[in-house]
């Protein structure tokens, strides 16, 4: 396979995986706006869509909406808004597109039209429901795609470790935005159940709630929601499930050129090292594992990138 | 349908596909204008619609350039086709094998011998001035010498009913993805109007390519790792390209996924190192290898050029061969079928003054205002001055230019294309609207093949003759009809 084309379907996988990810944050954030405990500032929860697009945004004046939903949604030449990162998903498949079934390359160029038929003068906050769900419903056909219409082989291995690189780095981010304004709240005195929704949005944005809400029969707390996400090796949103999945596809590949085994050998040990944390009910120490561990993976997507694609 | 059918009327001035072939009851058209009366102008239109959405999802699209980005466009396509009959094609067919085997023997004649300018059949000056004469390939015979692998002819039928040659393209030329693009649509669409009417498909042609690729690689079946090189995805025919590439199952490579090493063509892989064969490629010359040409080309490979003259890569078309492709020398086509074939020449040239020879640059000079005047070496329509459709203004400054450029232009009369039957959308009509035809032949297989039918480009804009696509031309499936036995 060319060195290319096995970037292109990284860069795939990490694309779509990335997709969903925003576009959950983005409707699950939004709405929690509407439902608080006690009237929320609308602008906090706008920031925090913000921080997680990874836009710049300045602190001086109260944030327009419209002025979010270009930036976030969007602005095409920020590579991290919804059609920004959809055109970036579809430039990667075109180039590619020999190499992928018919089925995966239309899957991802219908989604990009379907983009790119979105105006941006006619949105307003009642279309992001729709919007998110229509998102939804294309990343779920693309991924139907990805795993039914193409070999189980090396190409598709490429994907996969796209989506799982991606997938630990938006958990993490996930996590850490919600942290961070976990501790703005704090630092401003808001009370117990301010906080606790926070927790509670932060698990439906990676729906999560029900499945926690089963697993510790209704009893929710910084310790049970940092166990859920870390380390549950069952919870196919948690750092571990995608850790490992990680690792599982990297070993999948049948190419392993010079300088593999010790790739391997490093990732593999950094990741387990890194599954011994269990300090899950100190805030401070979860914040600094997320950071340390989000800069881990960032490592291992360099490693990945300089043995197969340079 | 059947009321805008039967409505349908064309300038007399021009051959009308369509109603020559109603007036002269040859009934090439009949059984689809009877299946086509027989369709509501609502069903008409939807399914019309769903060939442009198929178009559109399977993103067979062309990127068009602005001033400030590229945009993406499906090739507007028309549901109504054209014709061939049978004994038009069978001429058609024998005369472009003509023109691009005259053609190969010339561009292997020009980089060795020099035979026809030595007899002054056509002057050195002219060929050796050309911007795409190739010195760096001169001494060299590639395998079974064969330079032009794959020719595009354009050809126009004249309001007296003769086909005649516009031009060839002997570099890359493009466009076939939309003939067979365009066949599966229509398949899809109208599948009833192939019941009524036998026709010669087009499927085999991404077989007889490999097929050539094979051939001219010089080593044994089984052996040859053969790609199609593409600028890439910005390209505005890449979806042809990535077309190509899946139908023949040869690997789709841009110029930073290949280099070279003693000589030898590799494919930068994720693990051990492939060696390749034979590149079919879809970049120009210029950007081929930057030790050779254009240092600054970031598309090409480094070193492709030294393994090509060593014999150790075949690149379909030869560098080189763009030297025909100048619109001075496609006029010396006939010239060069008497001179390599000892025949005369099946199709005719449009009649092409060659400002170069004072004598010629005398006459368009004084005949302007009748004459279309041609860069010799733009493509795609670009540069193409009508002159009856110019200012006084406008034609002095052109006049200026020609006496101070003349090698760079040629002028032929305002050959009157001919029109075809188009459904134009917007005015849910069906009107007369020019049309050319490109025929791709290949060369180097077992025999010389021609695509059977072709791309038939249509300008949409009322009057105008410009077809090509970047100039917003359409196209239609192109029929055959198979002989009645």
């Amino acid at each position: 396979m060319l060195a290319r084309v096995a970037d292109s379907l990284y860069w795939i996988g990490r694309y779509v995986e990335r997709t969903e990810h925003c576009a959950r944050y983005l409707n699950v954030q939004y709405y929690s706006t509407l439902e608080a405990p006690m009237s929320q500032n609308k602008d906090f929860n706008l920031r925090s869509i913000m921080f997680m697009a990874g836009s710049e945004f300045t602190f001086e004046t109260d944030l327009v909406e419209k002025d979010v939903w270009q930036k976030v949604i969007f602005d095409g030449n920020n590579p991290d808004s919804i059609i920004g990162i959809a055109k970036s998903a579809r430039e990667n498949a075109r180039s590619i597109r020999n190499n992928i079934s018919a089925e995966l390359w239309e899957s991802i160029n219908r989604y990009y039209l379907f983009c790119n038929s979105i105006r941006e003068s006619k949105f307003n906050y009642g279309k992001i429901f729709s919007f998110t769900e229509d998102i939804n419903i294309n990343m779920a056909l693309i991924k139907s795609n990805i795993h039914n219409t193409l070999l189980h082989d090396d190409p598709w291995s490429f994907i996969c470790l796209g989506i799982y690189v991606e997938r630990s780095l938006q958990v993490l981010r996930i996590f850490k935005s919600k942290i961070s304004d976990s501790i703005i709240l704090s630092d401003n005195g808001a009370n117990q159940s301010l906080l606790q929704y926070q927790w509670i949005t932060l698990l439906k944005c990676l729906e999560a709630f029900d499945i926690h809400k089963n697993y510790y029969k209704g009893f929710l707390s910084l310790k049970s929601i940092s166990e859920l996400i870390l380390s549950n090796a069952a919870f196919p949103r948690s750092l571990k499930y995608s850790t490992l999945k990680l690792l599982n596809t990297l070993s999948r590949i049948s190419v392993k050129p010079e300088g593999y085994s010790a790739m391997y050998e490093r990732i593999e040990s950094k990741i387990t090292e890194r599954l011994n944390f269990d300090k899950f009910s100190e805030e401070e120490s979860v914040l600094t594992f997320i950071t340390e561990m989000y800069a881990d993976i960032s490592v291992f997507h360099s490693e990945i990138n300089n043995l197969y694609f340079r | 349908m059947i009321d805008l059918l039967n409505n349908y009327s064309a300038n007399s001035e021009f051959y009308d596909e369509v109603v020559v072939d109603r007036e002269n009851e040859s009934h090439t058209y009949k059984d689809f204008l009877n299946l086509l009366s027989g369709i509501q102008l609502e069903e008409f239109k939807s399914l019309n619609e769903n060939a442009k959405v198929t178009f559109l999802n399977q993103g067979i699209t062309y990127a068009l350039y602005n001033k400030t980005e590229s945009v993406e466009q499906i090739f507007p396509f028309d549901l109504i086709p054209r014709i061939i009959n049978h004994s038009d094609w069978i001429k058609l067919q024998h005369g472009v094998i003509q023109r691009n085997l005259a053609l190969n023997l010339f561009i292997k004649d020009v980089y060795n011998e020099g035979k026809i300018l030595k007899d002054k059949v056509i002057p050195e000056k002219l060929i050796k001035s050309s911007k795409h004469y190739c010195k760096y390939i001169e001494g060299f015979v590639p395998k079974k010498e064969v330079y032009c692998h794959i020719c595009g002819t354009d050809i126009i039928q004249h309001s007296d009913g003769n086909f005649y040659v516009l031009e060839d393209n002997l570099r890359s030329p493009s466009g076939v993805s939309y003939v067979l693009t365009n066949r599966m649509a229509m398949s899809k669409v109208l599948p009833a109007a192939f019941d009524r009417t036998t026709i010669e498909p087009v499927s085999e042609y991404t077989d007889r390519l490999l097929e050539m690729l094979w051939n001219v690689s010089g080593r044994s079946l089984g052996d040859i790792f053969c790609v199609l090189l593409t600028p890439g995805s910005y390209n505005s025919a890449y979806f042809e390209h990535t077309y190509l590439a899946q139908k023949m199952g040869i690997e789709l490579v841009e110029g930073r996924d290949l280099y070279v090493e003693n000589d030898l063509v590799y494919l930068k892989t994720i693990g051990g190192k492939i060696r390749v064969d034979v590149i079919l490629r879809r970049i120009d010359d210029d950007f081929l290898d930057p030790e050779v040409f254009r240092s600054d080309s970031m598309l090409g490979v480094k070193g492709l050029m030294k393994a090509y003259v060593n014999g150790n890569v075949t690149i379909a078309n030869a560098p080189g061969t763009g030297i025909s492709d100048d619109k001075a020398v496609c006029a010396y086509v006939p010239d060069m079928i008497r001179y390599y074939l000892g025949e005369d020449p099946i199709l005719s040239n449009v009649p092409t003054y060659i400002c170069e020879r004072p004598d010629e640059l005398q006459y368009v000079l004084e005949n302007i205002e009748k004459l279309v005047v041609k860069p010799v070496d733009m493509s795609g329509g670009y540069g193409v001055c009508i002159c009856d459709r110019m200012s006084k203004r406008e034609i002095e400054v052109l006049k200026e230019e020609l006496k101070k450029n003349p090698r760079n232009y040629i002028a032929q009369p305002k050959m009157n294309l001919s029109t075809h039957m188009t459904y134009i959308e917007d005015e849910d009509s069906v009107q007369p609207r020019h049309i050319d035809l490109r025929t791709f032949t290949i060369l180097g297989g077992n025999e010389p093949f021609v695509l059977k039918g072709g791309l038939t480009r249509t300008a949409l804009v009322k009057g105008s003759i410009i077809v090509n696509s970047s100039q917003g031309g359409g196209s239609k499936d192109t029929w055959v009809l198979k002989n009645k036995i």
